[in-house]
């Protein structure tokens, strides 16, 4: 177990090291290295940001889902921590996703707000994954808590495309297509330096995903045994 | 299969049961919808402003949240005398609650709609002449579908501490496909006699579907001893 330990830390170390030389990196990228978008100037920038904290968070809500499944066929209470480690992390990111979208916006449409199909869904996905940890904190048995959250966490992800094809349907688009297929072009809107920054970023922020997942995990692992230890103390009283 | 069927019936049957006994859970769901109209006459000002625009979203607030009022109480009152234990213990499978529950409530919230659309339309005095059988299939396929997710989310939050505080914050966020779909659909229906309607009938169709097929496969690991 220790000797485990020992390993986990020395993976930990590296990939914090490489996290932070990623951050600068791509930070160099992002700001002295990429052009400026010539119709939306410097405010582009957040972009990178932007799409990065919204894979991040849709990656998180995706690891709940899976884990759900797994908890739930072989009920391992870490299996469980892990999941809600990675949907309080997806909480962040969508957090991040709202801020950094809302202040595009401002720029670029105008407005602070704007009811688009994208903007929609993350309000929507925020309310869910907010909604999962309204659950599990209200219900006082951890066995219980785990597998309730677990189908929550499901259902949730499984409401995720449907909520958006329907918000869709509702509201015409405002955002452009980056990948593939764009409107009257035949590959995407997106030039070849800003592709290449955007990817790096992607990989940055997966990287920072993973350390925060590590540490918010092991905090509740600890958390978990500091509760059973006092329980057994209030036991022995 | 018959044996499962025979349960859902059961179960069903003892849901209308008791309501019939105790007559709360419908009497209370009829007297929020007429509240709620009345709020609507309020906060509105119904008498000036075009009607067709608010009429489906009024409409729609109205059944959501008298039906929000039955699920509610739907497994949380199995809780009181741990029934629930008693039903855990038949020997069929644990889906059989599920849709027993969802076929009661289904009853209750339509019984409920046969009287307070009716007096939406009176006090609104608004007419559907036109179309009501189109009507009332949107209308039975939205509640059918908000009645499915919302009994399987009042199974999983009755373990909560403050179970009646969590439903609405779980079911509005997941049901917001339905809550949209069915609006449009009413409102298209009102307005231009029902076109263009087939994106939004096939969106609550999967919906009903996905979420009347998911608690077969699912739902048993909500309820365990």
């Amino acid at each position: 177990m220790i000797k485990n330990f020992n390993n986990q830390k020395q993976i930990m170390n590296i990939a914090e090291v490489l996290l932070l030389a990623g951050m600068l990196f791509v930070l160099y990228l992002i700001f002295l290295w990429v052009p400026e978008d010539k119709r939306l100037g410097i405010v582009q920038k957040i972009f990178y940001f932007h799409l990065a904290s919204a894979w991040t968070a849709f990656l998180a809500f995706f690891i709940v889902f899976v884990l759900g499944i797994i908890y739930l066929i072989n009920r391992n209470i870490q299996i469980d921590l892990l999941a809600s480690a990675s949907a309080e992390i997806g909480i962040l990111f969508t957090t991040l996703v709202l801020i950094t979208g809302s202040l595009w916006g401002r720029s670029s449409w105008n407005v602070w707000w704007t009811w688009e199909p994208r903007l929609t869904t993350t309000l929507i996905l925020w309310f869910i994954y907010i909604a999962y940890f309204l659950i599990r904190d209200s219900i006082e048995e951890p066995e219980k808590a785990a597998r309730i959250s677990s189908v929550y966490g499901i259902i949730g992800f499984i409401d995720v495309p449907i909520v958006f094809m329907s918000i869709r349907w509702w509201r015409s688009r405002l955002h452009p297509v980056v990948f593939g297929e764009g409107q009257g072009r035949s590959r995407g809107g997106m030039d070849q330096d800003m592709l290449i920054t955007l990817l790096f970023s992607l990989a940055v922020f997966t990287i920072l995903f993973l350390v925060l997942l590590h540490l918010s995990y092991k905090q509740k692992i600890q958390a978990a045994e500091i509760n059973s230890i006092k329980q057994d103390i209030r036991h022995q009283l | 299969m018959n044996n499962f069927y025979r349960a859902v019936i059961t179960i069903c049957k003892k849901e209308l049961f008791l309501e019939m006994k105790r007559k709360e859970t419908i009497s209370t769901m009829i007297i929020f919808s007429i509240l709620t109209i009345v709020i609507f006459s309020f906060s509105f000002n119904v008498e000036q402003v075009e009607k067709k625009i608010l009429f489906s979203g009024m409409l729609w607030i109205m059944i959501i949240f008298s039906s929000l009022l039955g699920l509610g109480t739907s497994f949380k009152k199995e809780q009181n005398n741990n029934t629930l234990a008693g039903l855990l213990m038949a020997p069929v499978d644990r889906s059989a609650i599920f849709y027993g529950k969802l076929l009661a409530n289904m009853i209750f919230v339509t019984f409920v709609e046969l009287i307070s659309i009716p007096l939406f339309l009176i006090f609104f005095n608004f007419t559907i002449t036109e179309n009501l059988l189109l009507f009332t299939v949107f209308i039975f396929l939205g509640t059918l579908g908000f009645i499915s997710i919302g009994t399987f989310l009042s199974a999983l939050t009755s373990y909560s501490r403050s179970s009646d505080l969590i439903l609405p914050v779980t079911l509005f966020p997941l049901s917001t496909p339905l809550l949209i779909g069915s609006v449009k659909l009413t409102e298209l229906v009102i307005n231009s006699g029902g076109e263009g309607y087939s994106p939004w009938i096939q969106l609550i169709i999967v919906f009903d579907i996905v979420f009347l097929i998911i608690p077969l496969l699912i739902f048993e690991y909500i309820l365990e001893a």
